[in-house]
């Protein structure tokens, strides 16, 4: 996706930086459109739900799709950032971005406070401006009725960095791996739904809100967990990719009203003459955008309702590919109380030009690996003939049929046996 | 069903009196020592604090000198630093279960497992073990602390079931001691940091010394470093269970998973008061392991904090704080290769949550309760001048808290009247099992009255060792149960009664 950002250089933020030196040279005013808007995620069991979602506006008055979690915003330390906000829904939003300044407008109805920040009337556009930007990872999200806007979807991420030469916050002597080489963002967001007895099955609270039946929240449980937007299987696509001899920042959110535990670990091997094994997990090194004086280890990350962590996972080190888990250790590990689903991935780690995902080998692309795809493949050994997909032998040092890649030539007849395994559930690679 | 609620309580007043069994206490850490071991994982039933049957599914030992019974929490495995451990997983369970061992360096595959391929099938995090299959997981123990094992196959129902138990991971430097107990003087625990003061002559410490002898949760960073030496050390195992959930698995029926709601809470396996009763119980086959945390005033004691549910606890005990020293196996050290636990944090509860483990030193002292608990004695007593005991001698004890039944002293009164001046429990306190004292002085141990008849076997003072979440120390909505036991503090004995090496083997504590 690509948003409209207009850069346009403020001299009072160059005056500013100037006197900042740990701050980019250019500060910018970074615009976005967007339009609080009805429209519809799809889960993995195929049940629709109705959702408040933002879409992105920049190639003009409602041409975006809206999706949960919102358009990723993106800006450099200093900036100003400027959200048009074009509000479709029938009742009031806005936008608040917890750590990041706005001049607030707090609206009350009967002295009660409605809107946390400056409301945007249905139908409705107005301008909201944050300036200047923290570095950090942020939620944005709407301050208006928020124990019910939230859970309809009105929310997504904002990343501001990296600052100079990729670092995701200026390193400090007792924290000083903030640099990294690419990121990731893990969204964590949730579907709650009430079981009605009279249907005979889960009713969301998104549906009963469009069905306009004013439901308290109070009733309704987490039926679907999701990383930036999707349950698991849906999570694997695009997935996250963290290759070896990187370091991957994962800027981890929780835009729900529970508090999750993101869980990751593994094993890589490093790239000496005898590759030795090391365990890793990630190092939290910034929380709610704030640098921690010391980084926190950990194989498991508490992840409050509301909150960001800047989590680094550091695979400098690594010489082998991998496939690691990451779970939600609360268990979220479920679409409609059926597992697999659910806050759970895999960390795609391997090369721009390797493919060791352990779905290769359907050949076919049927779905699955089966006999079918063992012949295709001892078909092709015959013939002298190539088919990336098939191409899994020799398996990683980690157990991943990374294959013997583009420049590997002609597939073999151990392609074919270690398909006949895995077809016969002999190996799972 | 209130016919059965009054029946519980009855057992539970009845088990109270009857099975209290702190006097034979074990004060240690139970598990499997090696390099090599044989799980297998299956169903049974464990019996809740309030009598209640709940179907769970565990693992066994069936290595050849195993039990062979499945336990809820499953093996704890006692590992040293470098050992390079096999785990072989047999599964008598109706479908796949692996094992995932965070924080340990993987060398068998970690590889997922997808049924045939395909990406909506997945079946395990890690190599599975089939129904009636065995897997084997071969991993090295790189680092000292305190980790856990967990399935990775249909987490949420597995890991409500029970398919989880805890690692202990020892340093390198660690050995047995030749004697459980040291004293450990010389460490003033109580400043920030800890630091070390004079030894005192007399102290047997043999911790972590220039010698590293034995007694460390992590390896020193430099020869002064005893921010992680303890003298004895426990192990808390938190979980939780949803009767209705464990009923369902057993008996099928409906039940929603998204409205699980615990209202069973345990330590180590087992909800109060079993928590107080022996490891390797008759009447608890399948819960062997107890939460008994017994020390001697001034004793640096290690606890191990796992949290194997899906909620937080907030784990609270009395008496002085705790130093957290490491989280999920790494040292709270600014410099891990230099500093020491130096960004460790004292607390008095602390946050058990899901999936992270915690070590924390706790050292009773008696701090600021009012009097003097080391007694005023001319002769040379364990921490008489402990640091947060001012450093001073006191001829005269302070008046003590309202709500304990303090001894009154006299400027006249010396030994053997000073010592443990036990009040003895009436009949209705009694329901407060056999460790009654009465009295938080501890003064030194001696012989009770004759006739006393039996309380108080330990001479100590007893406290509650609990989840501060109210709620969570009942057993389905009874009180009190869950995460509850009592901690005690066993006095020294006298050094005038005897040498300081009369160890008790049942309770590891020093007796009279
Ligand atoms: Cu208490």
């Amino acid at each position: 996706m690509k948003f409209m950002q207009l850069k346009i250089p403020t001299l009072g933020l160059l005056l500013l930086t100037a006197t900042l030196s740990a701050t980019p040279a250019l500060a910018a005013t970074v615009t976005y459109n967007l339009r609080a808007d009805l429209g519809s995620i799809t889960m993995p069991d195929a049940t629709v739900v109705p959702v408040w979602g933002f879409a992105d506006d920049t190639a003009g008055a409602n041409s975006g799709t809206v999706t949960v979690p919102g358009p990723q915003l993106k800006a450099a330390p200093g900036d100003t950032l400027v959200i048009n906000l074009s509000n479709r829904l029938t009742v009031p939003v806005s936008i608040i971005i917890p750590g990041q300044r706005l001049i607030p407008t707090p609206t009350s109805a009967g002295g009660r406070v409605m809107s946390f920040a400056n409301e945007v009337a249905a139908g409705a556009t107005s301008a909201l401006t944050f300036t200047p930007l923290k570095a950090g990872t942020f939620l944005y999200e709407s301050g208006t009725n928020h124990a019910s806007q939230l859970p309809m979807g009105l929310y997504g991420p904002l990343v501001v960095g990296p600052g100079v030469t990729g670092q995701a916050y200026p390193p400090t002597a007792t924290n000083a791996g903030t640099t990294y080489d690419r990121e990731e963002v893990l969204l964590f967001s949730d579907i709650l739904a009430r079981f009605d007895k009279t249907l005979n099955k889960y009713v969301t609270y998104n549906s009963d809100m469009v069905a306009g039946s004013n439901p308290n929240i109070a009733n309704y449980s987490t039926l679907y967990y999701l990383i930036n937007g999707k349950s698991f299987p849906d999570t694997l696509t695009p997935g996250v990719s963290a290759p070896p001899g990187q370091r991957t920042l994962l800027r981890i959110l929780n835009a729900s009203g529970h508090n999750y535990m993101p869980e990751i670990s593994g094993t890589y091997y490093d790239a000496a003459a005898t590759p030795q094994p090391h365990a890793f997990s990630t190092q939290v090194i910034a929380e709610d955008g704030n640098l921690y004086r010391f980084a926190k280890p950990g194989v498991a990350m508490v992840l409050p309702a509301g909150k960001t962590l800047d989590a680094m996972l550091d695979l400098s080190g690594a010489g082998s590919q991998g496939y690691y888990a990451v779970y939600d250790r609360r268990l979220g590990l479920t679409n409609a109380s059926k597992f697999p689903g659910g806050m759970l991935t895999f960390v795609a780690s391997w090369g721009p030009t390797e493919n060791c995902s352990p779905f290769k080998g359907d050949v076919n692309g049927d779905g699955r690996v089966d006999l079918i795809d063992v012949i295709l493949t001892l078909r092709l050994v015959l013939s002298g003939g190539y088919n990336a997909n098939a191409d899994v032998a020799p398996v990683s040092l980690s157990g991943l049929p990374c294959g013997n890649g583009a420049a590997g030539g002609a597939l073999t007849i151990a392609d074919a046996l270690l398909l006949l395994q895995k077809a016969i559930g002999l190996n799972s690679y | 069903m209130n016919n059965s609620k009054m029946l519980w309580r009855l057992l539970l007043v009845a088990l109270l009196v009857v099975a209290s069994p702190i006097c034979k206490a074990h004060a240690m850490i139970n598990g499997l020592t090696g390099t090599s071991f044989n799980f297998t994982a299956k169903s049974g039933h464990i019996t809740a604090g309030d009598g209640a049957s709940l179907l769970f599914w565990g693992f066994a030992d069936t290595s050849p000198t195993g039990s062979g019974v499945v336990q809820y929490p499953g093996p704890t495995l006692i590992l040293r630093e470098g050992d390079t451990v096999t785990v072989t997983l047999s599964n008598q369970l109706a479908e796949p279960v692996s094992l995932l061992f965070p924080g340990m360096t993987m060398i068998s595959s970690t590889a997922p497992v997808f049924n045939g391929g395909s990406k909506a099938k997945l079946s395990s995090l890690a190599p599975e073990a089939l129904p009636n299959g065995t897997q084997t997981y071969t991993f090295k123990a790189t680092k000292p602390g305190t980790y856990y094992y967990e399935s990775g196959s249909n987490q949420p129902i597995q890991l409500r079931m029970g398919l989880f138990g805890g690692i202990v991971v020892r340093p390198a430097t660690y050995k047995a001691l030749p004697l459980p107990n040291v004293v450990p003087y010389g460490l003033n625990a109580f400043a920030d940091p800890p630091a070390n003061t004079t030894r005192h002559p007399q102290v047997r410490t043999n911790y972590n010394d220039s010698t590293g002898i034995g007694g460390v949760a992590y390896n020193p960073s430099n020869a002064g470093d005893l921010t992680t030496a303890y003298d004895r050390e426990y192990l808390v195992i938190a979980s939780e269970m949803d009767p209705d959930f464990q009923k369902w698995m057993e008996f099928g029926g409906t039940y929603d998973l998204s409205k699980w709601r615990s209202n069973y809470w345990f330590f180590n396996g087992r909800n109060a008061p079993d928590t107080m009763d022996m490891p390797n119980s008759a009447v608890l086959p399948t819960q062997p392991y107890n939460t008994m945390p017994l020390a001697h005033p001034g004793e640096r004691v290690l606890i191990r904090l796992v949290n194997m549910g899906q909620e937080f606890h907030p784990f609270h005990h009395h008496g002085n704080h705790s130093r957290v020293i490491a989280v999920d196996g790494n040292l709270l050290s600014s410099n891990p290769a230099a500093s020491g636990a130096d960004l460790a944090w004292l607390a008095f509860t602390e946050t058990l949550i899901p999936g992270k483990t915690m070590d924390t030193i706790f050292t009773w002292t008696g701090a600021n309760l009012g009097w003097d608990i080391y007694s005023d004695s001319p002769r040379v007593r364990p921490y008489e001048y402990m640091a947060d005991h001012g450093k001073t001698y006191q001829p005269n004890i302070l008046p003590a808290q309202p709500q304990t039944t303090p001894p009154v002293p006299t400027p006249a009164l010396k030994l053997p009247p000073q010592a443990v001046p036990v009040i003895l429990p009436t009949i209705e306190q009694i329901i407060a099992g056999a460790n009654y004292s009465g009295s938080p002085y501890l003064g030194m141990s001696a012989p009770l009255t004759p006739g006393e008849g039996g309380f108080n076997p330990l001479n100590g003072y007893f406290y509650m060792f609990h989840s501060h979440a109210e709620l969570e120390i009942t057993n389905n909505n009874t009180f009190p149960g869950g995460m509850l036991t009592m901690m005690g503090i066993v006095p020294w004995p006298d050094p005038a009664l005897g040498p300081l090496d009369n160890l008790d083997p049942a309770t590891d504590m020093y007796m009279p």
